[in-house]
């Protein structure tokens, strides 16, 4: 297929049946959506693209800087386009845990600004909130930037609610359970929200990462509480995960 | 789309034009295939799946071990491919220079056995020994003599760029075992008898990821040097030059390889390419994925890595 802009490439994912001698789950057919197959490697593409898409004309002739609170495939994808389009993009964060994702994201052209902190989410009562910290920056000269924030900004769903979930319901038809892990909780609210209008009975089950262990992409569910955009009601069931389960073969 | 085994996802990559604003070549529409996107991160995802596939019933009714010699790309699809039909994989190598590409083939399974040398070429007297006392133990897939290596890519991916423009002017590729750009000029010279094929190649003492230089080339079976118009010669900053410039300027997320490429194509063509008189389509292919290359960014330049300072002056020099 011929296509004139890499973002044209976004999305449309292979969903993949897993084979049932793999996952040995009596009466289950389990589908991967491989949103690894987007062209900068991740499914946070589809949420940079969806936050940046209608803007970009307006930024690019401001020369905004566009900024995010981000530390893994938001800033990855974000930088990418940023780049694409010659503007600037700057990542706030104080967990790039994974040395390659600060490095990827240097190489791509990002500025990083790592901020000391315990907190691993906004919290706007602590004043060394990242949040409070990186609206205070933008309030100081708020015509230079562009914050696309990932956290409140419900294009961060309503991207995986008008494709992701578009996708897999073309794919499969009505879906019985869906299983996503929590980050922002944007990908899984957006798909989750759409397979359920299709299928009332739909069972969603958010992926946290056990407390005291690191699972790139997840939070615990504490930190959970502090995402804008998660909705606790919309999940039959959270269930948390250890770093060991998340690579053990099997 | 739904499927059923990720082998299915093999192939049938994307074809993006690069936009004449960043190559700045007159006359010349540039098209780059994306083979980075294959599953396994390649495009030896093609030539790995096409050098097991008709044989792997009988692999596995053997419960064979397939072999090979590679220090990257080919031997990371087929422990893949190894692993995902229950059977071992072997590679042989001395040249993995890139510590994340030993790391990646270590977590999906494969064991290693490297040799000492320098050499760069398959010791074939060193694999007889290995498989010496139980030859039936082993599959031996032979990437660098093996006819399928190119056979997939005159059957797939030259068909697909072929569908997707027509006639092609110029193809640039590669020279690694020299499959992919055998078998994709094979099928567009086909089509067009006056397709110009360019060879890329790594500058003595250069060592440029996936690409051999011209010394090495000539130990290849495959490698047929009357099947090019012309070699190109890149040196290890033109080569992260051209790499830079595809994942800012056009996002596409390649390596070294594909870098050295794009800036041969640059190299070749900025002069001549004046004098034409019509629009010339131009095809190369992206032989791979940026994130395995990081070490090897940092040790050729580590000025991308050594300040936090914003990069507009960086992307608008690329």
């Amino acid at each position: 297929m011929l296509y004139n802009h890499i973002t044209e490439l976004i999305g449309n994912t292979p969903l993949l049946r897993i084979d049932p001698a793999v996952h040995q789950l009596p009466n289950v057919e389990i589908y991967a959506k491989l949103e690894t197959y987007n062209p900068f490697g991740s499914l946070k593409d589809r949420v940079a693209w969806g936050m940046l898409q209608d803007e970009i004309e307006q930024i690019v002739e401001k020369q905004q800087t566009i900024i995010e609170f981000s530390s893994g495939n938001t800033g990855k994808a974000l930088a990418v386009l940023a780049s694409l389009y010659r503007i600037n993009y700057e990542t706030i964060t104080n967990r790039i845990k994974v040395p390659e994702v600060h490095d990827l994201l240097r190489l791509m052209g990002a500025s990083i600004e790592v901020l000391p902190g315990m907190s691993e989410c906004p919290d706007p009562n602590d004043p060394n909130d990242p949040l409070t910290y990186l609206e205070q920056k933008i309030h100081a000269d708020p015509s230079h930037y562009f914050h696309t924030d990932q956290y409140r900004n419900v294009k961060n769903y309503q991207t995986h609610y008008e494709h992701t979930g578009r996708e897999i319901f073309e794919d499969l038809g009505a879906v019985d359970y869906f299983f996503g892990a929590l980050g922002t909780a944007g990908s899984t609210r957006g798909v989750s929200t759409f397979l359920k209008e299709q299928f009332a009975d739909l069972q969603t089950v958010g992926i946290v990462a056990e407390k005291g262990d690191f699972i790139p992409g997840l939070r615990n569910i504490d930190e959970m509480s502090e995402v804008g955009i998660f909705e606790k009601t919309l999940y039959q069931d959270i269930l948390p995960v250890d770093a060991q389960g998340g690579v053990r073969p099997g | 789309m739904l499927y059923t085994h990720i082998t299915e996802i093999i192939g049938n990559t994307p074809l993006l034009r690069i936009d004449p604003a960043v190559h700045q070549l007159a006359n010349v529409e540039l098209y780059a295939k994306l083979e980075h996107l294959n599953p396994f991160g390649s495009l030896k995802d093609r030539t790995a799946w096409g050098l097991v596939k008709d044989a792997l019933p009988h692999i596995i009714e053997q419960q064979q071990t397939i072999v090979e010699f590679s220090s990257g790309n080919t031997a990371k699809a087929l422990a893949i491919l190894a692993s995902v039909h229950g059977l071992d994989f072997q590679t042989i190598t001395n040249r993995i220079k890139v510590p994340e590409v030993y790391n990646v083939l270590k977590v999906v399974g494969a064991a290693i056995d490297t040799l000492p040398g320098t050499t760069e070429c398959p010791d074939y007297v060193y694999l007889e020994q290995q498989t010496g006392d139980h030859p039936d133990h082993y599959f031996h897939t032979d990437q660098y003599r093996n006819a399928k290596n190119y056979q997939v890519h005159y059957e797939t991916t030259g068909r697909e760029i072929f569908e997707d423009l027509g006639p092609v002017d110029y193809l640039y590729g590669g020279l690694g075992t020299a499959g992919s750009t055998r078998g994709v000029t094979a099928f567009l010279h086909e089509k067009n008898p006056a397709l110009q094929s360019i060879g890329i190649v790594a500058e003595l003492d250069h060592s440029i990821p996936g690409l051999r230089n011209i010394d090495e080339m000539a130990d290849m079976g495959i490698f047929e040097k009357n099947l090019y118009q012309d070699l190109v010669v890149i040196d290890i900053p033109h080569a992260l030059d051209g790499m830079l410039t595809l994942i800012r300027r056009c996002g596409v997320l390649c390596g070294p390889g594909s870098g050295a490429v794009y800036a041969g194509i640059r190299q070749h063509l900025q002069h001549q390419s004046l004098h034409w008189t019509r629009p010339v389509k131009v095809v190369f292919i992206v032989c791979d994925r940026m994130e395995w290359y990081i070490s090897y960014l940092q040790k050729h330049r580590p000025d991308l890595f050594d300040t936090q300072i914003s990069d507009a002056a960086s992307i608008a020099s690329v």
